[in-house]
């Protein structure tokens, strides 16, 4: 680039004419040279070609606008003091000046504490309106949790029916499962029940029908007895209200061969012995000798 | 430039209050304070008439610059400040003269309304080169006859 061409190009540069490569190739240049005075002199051509303009006078109201706006951004301009021809003057207005800035203290001092004195009646209000929403969590916390408790013991009674089911499948499928039909006595015609040993883990299953409610003070019990004479009680039980009965046990490993099954009925705090009358019975064929 | 006295004003006051407020921007190693209220108040200026729409039918630079001829004489009753603003005007109006009608064009449009070079091509349907050319040709020739009050622009 020749000075011809520089000059040319800081002219159009400081008329904002520059784009692109050329503006970069040129201020690159004037960084790396002394070209301020000619810039300067560039800048002042292009900005002058406005006082070509006809001048035009501002009006009034232009220069009061100017000046108020000046006004309201600048800091006071201190008061010059006051001379001694005037010292009474001035003391009364040093006065009535000190008394207006102890009320505009005051008063800026009340305003002024106006926002921290609001702040705090709301933090009281924020406070209380928290305590408020955390008491009520916490009683529904604990209406959950009693909800939960009673959600939990009907999941351990429904765990325990699936177990149960889950052995009576069991049992049902075993091949060394036995049954036996138990006859209704004269005491309930229209009762019946089957019982099923499993004899591979010794659980016993009673499924009863047609049974009346015992009386007052009175429940149904299970005995089986064996072939030695003796006798257990596998369980005691209580029908639905349709009659209905289904029982879940597990025998003692000793109690030998079976030969006879009863169903009676029996003080609630039944003994070791039946003592009341036989509704329902199994008896086992005699062996052949 | 902005064809509205009351806009024109608004801008003076803005240019004023910034230079009172913002004072520590000017740089004395870079501009005289002349140049530097000449170009703030341009700037400014551009940006006011490009908010109120204006940039889309311009052909021609500010009407008075048409209107009257170079202004004569400076009047020697004026006041020194009054009579340099005179003397500045004649040599201005002299110079934007002496340029040949395209060249004072664009000259005008890229001064006193800030269009780009691109935009003044499209708007007098020439091509960009062209326009390049009568921009250089305008600025170098001002140059030529504004060199004195350059010099003088800059000590002020």
């Amino acid at each position: 680039m020749t000075a011809d061409d520089r000059s040319d190009a800081i002219l159009l540069y400081a008329a904002g004419l520059l784009e692109g490569a050329e503006l970069r190739r040129l201020e690159e240049q004037l960084r790396a040279g002394d070209f301020a005075r000619e810039l300067r002199e560039a800048r002042a051509l292009v900005a002058q070609i406005s006082l070509g303009l006809d001048p035009v006078e501002p009006s009034p109201e232009s220069k009061e606008r100017l000046l108020a706006q000046i006004a309201s951004s600048a800091p006071p301009i201190p008061e010059p003091a006051a001379r001694s021809g005037r010292m009474r003057l001035a003391l009364v207005a040093t006065i009535a000046a000190l008394l207006g800035a102890a009320i505009a203290t005051a008063l800026s001092y009340w305003l002024g504490t106006l926002p921290a004195r609001r702040e705090a009646g709301l933090q009281v209000e924020a406070r209380a309106e928290l305590e408020r929403a955390n008491r009520a969590l916490e009683e529904e916390r604990e209406e959950l949790d009693r909800v939960i408790a009673q959600q939990d013991v009907v999941l351990g009674e429904l765990q325990q029916a699936l177990e149960l089911a889950d052995e009576q499948i069991h049992m049902l499928h075993d091949p060394d499962l036995d049954l036996v039909v138990l006859a209704a006595t004269d005491l309930q015609p229209e009762a019946s029940a089957w019982v099923f040993w499993e004899w591979d883990d010794y659980s016993c299953y009673l499924h009863a029908t047609g049974l009346s409610q015992a009386d007052a003070g009175r429940t149904y019990a299970l005995w089986v007895f064996n072939d030695a004479g003796g006798v257990v009680r596998v369980g005691t039980f209580t029908p639905d209200d349709s009659g209905e009965v289904t029982y879940f046990a597990k025998l003692r490993r000793d109690i030998g061969r079976v030969v006879r099954v009863v169903i009676t009925d029996e003080p609630t705090d039944v003994a070791e012995q039946p003592s009341g009358p036989d509704h329902l019975v199994w008896q086992s064929e005699p062996r052949a000798s | 430039v902005l064809g509205d006295r009351s806009e024109a004003e608004e801008v003076l006051s803005e240019v004023f209050h910034e230079v009172w407020g913002r004072a520590e921007r000017y740089d004395p190693t870079r501009t005289s304070p002349l140049v530097y209220l000449l170009t703030l108040s341009r700037s400014r200026c551009i940006e006011r008439w490009r908010r109120l729409g204006r940039r889309a039918s311009v052909l021609e630079g500010p009407e008075d610059l048409r209107r009257s001829g170079p202004g004569g004489e400076p009047d020697e009753a004026l006041p020194s400040a009054q009579a340099l603003a005179a003397r500045h005007r004649s040599f201005v109006r002299t110079a934007l003269d002496g340029l040949e009608p395209p060249e004072r064009q664009v000259v005008e449009l890229i001064y006193f309304y800030g269009l780009t070079q691109a935009e003044i091509a499209q708007r007098l349907g020439q091509p960009l080169g062209t326009v390049k050319a009568w921009i250089r040709q305008g600025l170098t020739r001002l140059r030529d006859v504004l060199q004195p009050l350059c010099a003088e622009s800059n000590s002020a």
